[in-house]
Parts: structure tokens; sequence; C-alpha cells
């Protein structure tokens, strides 16, 4: 389980509030709002899989060979478990996330846990990594080498430098937006954050399966993030804090 | 164009392989830049502006889990295609725990490594030990002819450019250390347009790193050959070829901490020389310390100070240096246009010790994509 979600998460594979009375602490602070009115407090959810037909490479796929490796230590995981080896989940490369034009008026409270973005056996872990606008994430270095994480995207340029072993730094994203992350000493790797304009977003299982849940009556853009792209897109409503079925295919 | 094609070819039958995954890769740069006008090899075009560019094919093929061929060619104004490393590698040979690999590539002597390249090198030239060619050829030649020779670049650098040569290596990692030997045709500091090897003797290099904590690397290597080639002028002696060897020594260190990194190398090398009456040895020590500072996304400064002091010759009764002492400041700012992209402008300073005369100096704009 990501540490991160769980304050604010009862399913960590939803970006939604889901604790009761922080919700009803939420919808009372933005009940001016048409989303959050009486209507809005009948939420419904949405549920689907996700269905991944196209070959596609691992992204973060290293190069065949280090050719200096002949001048200085060749680099190595420290788990062992070989480069980016677990890079293929899909629980680690795909985002299914809401758009609306009335989200975007909301402001949503990020949660005070920050996310993680590890650096592990040579990736970055998750690939993708989905955020509420204005939450800090933290960047662990657990590779017994140094990375130097950075981006140029323009929500949040950043650059950390180099760090070793079990440090971390952290970064706050306050501007929603596509932030590519990259290591500048392992061209291979990278990662993607999408920093969102609301919560409700989700994390597939490794099956394809995914909920979004408290999600309030209106209509939306779902978007699917599959590795480094927008994957899909499908239009849907929730009325009367229905259950609605979104499936992907991509 | 045959070089081309046989680039073309080996990328084709390495792709037609089932298992092999051949990964393609590259770097191009242009420049424009501006010298003193001097004499000095440090000029470039004799004083003129002008543009100029180079390009790098990488091409790195997995055969087997343990069996890799690696290819660069580099191409540069108005010369051929080289190829600078062509070589087969194996990882943990015979499951013996160390690495194999023969063919051209570069050697194992200082820690250049990648940062011969332009997206990887902090500004635009390298070090003073890589690039100046001094005044002792791989040739026989006079006292005189050494002499006058001075200042004129048309002998030997103390490391050859990227040290590639044809050879063979084993090495390999023991924890926190890291090991190579290996032997080749040339010398250090003779490699550049050898093909074939020039003396019956071949270069014997070790290199030892280790790495006492992340971010720390500390290097040395040594290596020693015959650097005269059969082919050239009669010796004036009574001794072969192989008596007349190259001694070269190098400590280097590397060491980076959040956006500081620091790379700095020591040099010695002496040749033993048959001059007309008497062998001699000369020497050589050169270094050079480098450090570049990112100071906020997309941009850094660096810098290096680099230099090389030569030994003293006898000459009717004076003891001149047999090239003349060198000291150069090197000092540029870098712009990350976006990942891939770099943007460079650079100022370089040499001063040539204990002579009077025009002062060298370059500014270059230089522009490196890699890809």
């Amino acid at each position: 389980m990501d540490s991160w979600r769980a304050p604010l998460m009862i399913d960590v594979r939803q970006g939604v509030i889901g604790s009761p009375l922080l919700l009803v602490a939420f919808l009372m602070m933005n009940s001016g709002s048409p989303l959050f009115g009486q209507e809005a407090l009948r939420m419904g959810e949405i549920r689907g899989k996700i269905t991944i037909t196209k070959s596609e490479d691992d992204i973060q796929k290293p190069p065949p060979v280090d050719r200096y490796s002949t001048h200085r230590l060749a680099p190595t995981s420290m788990s062992g478990a070989g480069m980016s080896s677990s890079a293929v989940k899909l629980s680690e490369r795909a985002v299914i996330y809401l758009e609306s034009q009335s989200s975007k008026a909301q402001n949503f409270q990020p949660p005070t846990a920050h996310p993680i973005l590890d650096q592990r056996d040579l990736a970055f872990h998750p690939q993708v990594l989905p955020i509420l606008v204005g939450t800090t994430v933290e960047f662990p270095n657990k590779d017994n080498l140094f990375h130097n994480v950075f981006s140029y995207s323009s929500p949040k340029e950043f650059d950390l430098g180099r760090y070793p072993t079990g440090e971390s730094k952290s970064i706050r994203f306050d501007k929603a937006g596509i932030v590519r992350v990259y290591c500048d000493i392992h061209s291979h790797m990278n990662a993607t954050i999408l920093v969102l304009e609301n919560p409700f977003f989700a994390i597939p299982d490794d099956g394809g399966a995914y909920v979004i849940k408290n999600v309030p009556n209106g209509t939306y853009i779902a978007r699917l993030w599959f590795g480094r792209d927008l994957a899909a897109s499908q239009s849907v409503s929730i009325k009367n804090g229905e259950s609605v079925s979104v499936n992907f295919t991509y | 164009m045959n070089r081309i094609l046989a680039v073309l070819i080996l990328l084709v039958a390495l792709c037609v392989q089932g298992q092999s995954q051949v990964q393609a890769s590259g770097e191009a740069s242009t420049y424009v830049l501006k010298t003193a006008q001097t004499t000095s090899p440090r000029a470039t075009n004799n004083g003129n502006p002008t543009f100029g560019w180079r390009f790098d094919l990488f091409l790195d093929a997995k055969v087997t889990d343990k069996v890799f061929v690696l290819v660069d060619t580099r191409a540069l104004p108005d010369e051929v295609i080289n190829f600078d490393y062509v070589a087969l590698r194996i990882v943990n040979l015979a499951d013996l725990g160390f690495n194999f690999q023969m063919g051209k590539f570069d050697m194992p002597f200082g820690n250049l490594a990648d940062r011969r390249f332009a997206t990887k090198d902090f500004l635009y030239g390298l070090p003073l030990i890589y690039e100046y060619r001094t005044s002792l050829p791989d040739q026989v030649a006079t006292r005189a002819d050494v002499l006058g020779s001075r200042g004129k670049g048309v002998g030997m650098r103390l490391i050859d450019l990227g040290v590639y040569d044809i050879g063979a290596m084993v090495y390999g990692d023991a924890g926190k250390a890291h090991y190579a030997v290996a032997v080749a045709n040339g010398t250090i500091s003779s490699t550049y347009v050898r093909h074939l090897n020039d003396n019956s003797d071949f270069n014997k290099i070790l290199r030892f790193a280790y790495t006492p904590i992340i971010g720390l690397t500390l290097g040395v290597s040594a290596a020693m050959s015959a650097y005269l080639s059969d082919e050239g002028k009669p010796l004036p002696r009574d001794q072969g070829s192989l008596h007349y060897q190259q001694l070269i020594g190098d400590v280097d260190v590397e060491f980076s901490r959040e956006r500081f990194l620091f790379n700095g190398e020591a040099v010695y090398s002496k040749w033993t020389v048959p001059f007309e009456n008497e062998d001699t040895d000369l020497s050589a020590f050169g270094y050079y310390a480098e450090a570049k500072y990112t100071w906020f996304p997309r941009f850094y400064t660096a810098a290096r100070v680099s230099g090389l002091v030569f030994s003293r010759v006898q000459l009717e009764g004076i003891s001149p240096r047999w090239d003349n002492n060198l000291v150069e400041i090197e000092a540029g700012v870098g712009y990350h246009l976006d990942r891939s992209t770099l943007v460079k402008l650079v100022r370089r300073e040499t001063r040539t010790l204990e002579v009077i005369g025009p002062k060298d100096n370059l500014t270059v704009l230089q522009l490196a994509v890699a890809f």
C-alpha cells in the first residue's frame, strides 16, 4: 500500500476522498458550488477495466550495455532484481482520471501525506504518478548509486541534484499539467507526474480493474493515461449517484 | 562510403538475428568559434572565425545475454567517417565473474569516459593532456628537431584524445573496486591514426578504481609500451625500437554531490628518446581540474584549469624545456534547451609560459544534441 494515500483514502486504488467524516467536511466547505449541492451528496462511482492490446516496449528499458563500465563500477540494482524488471506492471503504468469544467473551479485540499516516486533498480516507480495539484511528492533514492532527478516541464521545472541511498527530496507541484521526470545520469529513466485539478483519479490493479468512488453527479471526460501518453478518452455522466461502467481498450 | 555500408550491414545483420536487440543512438554538435591569430596548435583556422560540426553514431547490440557488439562512428568536416569503437564484449566470461572485450575501444586509462562527447563535456574542448600535441614525434628525431618544434603542435599528445586503439581487455568489479587490464597496439600518447601495430611491442595498460562512497571514485592508471615506429628513420644506435619505451601513470578523481560535479586528473609520462648522441629521458607532467555547478534547472556554469610541464634537455650548454609549459583556463555557461539539447558559450585562455608572444584564446558557441 502506498502510505501517502492512506489518511484520505479508503481504497488506495482510487484517488477520491474516502473518509466519511472528511467527506462531509469537504462538502460543507464547497456547498456553494452546483457540483456539490444537495444533489451532489449522492455520490456515484465509475468502474471499469483497462485492456491493453498494444504491444509496447518497456519505456524505461535500459540500454543493452553500459559501455563506460570499463572505466568504473558498473551500475547494478540494489535489490538485484534487475533494471526496471517490474516496470511492466499495469498498476505502475496506467492511470484513469476525470476532467470536468465544473471541477476546475474547485479548490480541493491536497493530501498531507506525500506520494512517493521511487528511484529503485535504475528505474522510476511508478512510471506514472497521479497527484492533486498542490501535492508534495517525495523522491527517495533507493539505489546504491547516485541519481539526478530533474524536469524541464512547464508546470514545474526542478533539478534535485545528486543524493545518496536512503535520502529523499521533495517537490510541491502547484500547477496542473504533465510533468516529465528524468534522471540526468541514467538517460533511460523516465516517469510522468500527472498534476490533476481534482482528486477523481484511480490507479488500476494489475488486472486492469479500477474504481473511482465518490464522484459527484455531473458530466466528465474520463481519460486513460498509459506509459508516457494519453491513450484514450471517453465522455461519462454520473446521475443520481449511480455506478457507471467505463472500459478502455488500448 | 564503404564504411557507411559496413555500419549499415552490421546493423542489419544484428537486427535480423532473432535474439539480438540493437540500440542506435548518437550525438550531433555544431559550433561557431574564434581563436586568437597565432601559430599555436591551440589556434583554429588561423584565427579566422569558423563554423564546424561533429557527428557520432553509436550502435550497441545485445546479441545474447552475455555477448554485445559496440560501435561508434565519428564524422568531422572534411574527414572520412572514422570508427572509434568496434568491439565485441563478453560479460561474465565463462561465469568467472569478469568481462572480456576485444576490438577497437577506449583504453582503460584515466577517467574521461563519456565526457569526450559534447553533450557530456561541461565545456567545449578537452583538457590539455588530451588535446595538446607536444614537440616529441613518434619517429626518430634529433634534439634540434624536438626543440625546434616547441609550440608547433606536431608531435604526440600526452594522452591521445579518447585513447581509442585496437586491443583486448579484461575488466570487472570486486565490491567497491574496479579493475581493468588491457593490451593494445600503439601507446597512450600515440593511438589516433594507428590501425595496426607500428612495432613488435604491445601497450600494457592497468587501471584500478575505488569508490569508497557513492559519488567519489579514485583511480590510478599505468601503461608502458615502445612508442617508435619501425617504419621511420633508422635508430642511431644498436638498440631496437623495443628499447624506447613510454612509461605513463595517471591518478584521477571524480566527485559529485547535489548539483556540484568535479573531475581531476594528473598524469606523468616519460619517454626514452634516441637522440643523436645519447639516449635521453624526456618527461612531461600534466593535470586538470574541472567543476560544474547547476544553479537552477537548465543552467550551469563550469570551469577547468589544466596545464602541462615539460622536463629540460641539454643543448649546447643550456637546458631548455623540450616543449613550452602551458596553463589553460576554460570557463563557460551551459543551458539545456530541452532534455537532449544543450547550448554552451565557452571562453578559453591559454598561456604559454616562458615565451613572449601572442596569447591564445578561444570563444565558442556550441549546440549539442543527443538522440
